[in-house]
């Protein structure tokens, strides 16, 4: 489960954590002499439905999840706030 | 192994400090634009809907299978001459499509039959399992009937077709 903060929403100007589950697929790999470097996360934009719990109201927001070749995301979804 | 996969996950979120970029960043937030306030109320509807449009779905084909058997032999009657008689191969031939429709009118009986089934409205998993598998075995009803029902007319049209051209 990842978790995103969405510190100020658009019309309660509130901060509040969602628990997102993001599904991805893991590749297990050799690491060989010449691949030491890391791989550069790339950046994934979703625009996703969240639920404002002072207003009551549902706001979108466009979120950046990051992947590599070895864990690339095959589906995100919001789960629901996570208490604080 | 999703756990040793949840493991890891947390692992990388708890070390994402220094070297690692975070594993999720908000870009931008705003109410819902009409157009995806609009989708997101079909997509709304479409869930709460999608069972009893299935229901309804066989409720319809079971009036429409019943109703093809009746249509049938009065199109063969309408369609071929009165004073023919049908040698025993004939009969059995003409007599497939109707058990066919028969068939698959039994089939969408067993998509409408109505599902038992407790569930706790106080756990989501419950609800949702509940729900996708109400959808799989009805879409598994209906998928058959339907391939069933398309059988059993192309097997009258055939069949017409047949004793007409003899």
């Amino acid at each position: 489960m990842e978790t995103i903060v969405i510190s100020s929403y658009p019309l309660c100007r509130c901060s509040h954590t969602y628990q997102l589950a993001v599904t991805r697929n893991y590749i297990v790999k050799m690491i060989v002499e010449n691949q030491l470097t890391p791989e550069t996360p790339r950046q994934r934009k979703y625009t996703r439905v969240f639920p404002c719990p002072e207003k009551n109201i549902d706001f979108q927001a466009v979120i950046i999840l990051y992947e590599t070749s070895d864990d690339s995301i095959k589906s995100v979804k919001v789960e629901g706030l996570l208490e604080e | 192994m999703i756990l040793l996969n949840q493991l890891r996950l947390k692992a990388c979120l708890k070390n994402n400090s220094d070297d690692e970029p975070p594993r999720a960043q908000v870009e931008s937030s705003s109410p819902l634009s009409p157009h995806n306030r609009a989708l997101y109320e079909t997509g709304k509807d479409m869930m709460k809907n999608s069972t009893s449009t299935s229901r309804d779905f066989c409720k319809f084909m079971i009036t429409l299978s019943t109703g093809a058997i009746p249509i049938y032999f009065g199109l063969l009657k309408f369609v071929l001459p009165e004073d023919l008689t049908f040698t025993l191969n004939q009969k059995l031939l003409l007599s497939i499509s109707p058990f066919v429709f028969l068939i698959s009118e039994l089939i969408f009986i067993l998509g409408y039959f109505p599902k038992v089934d407790s569930l706790s409205l106080d756990i989501i998993e419950e609800i949702m399992k509940s729900y996708e598998q109400t959808l799989s075995e009805r879409r598994k009803y209906t998928n058959v009937g339907i391939i069933l029902f398309f059988f059993g007319n192309l097997l009258s049209i055939l069949a017409v077709i047949f004793l007409i051209i003899i």
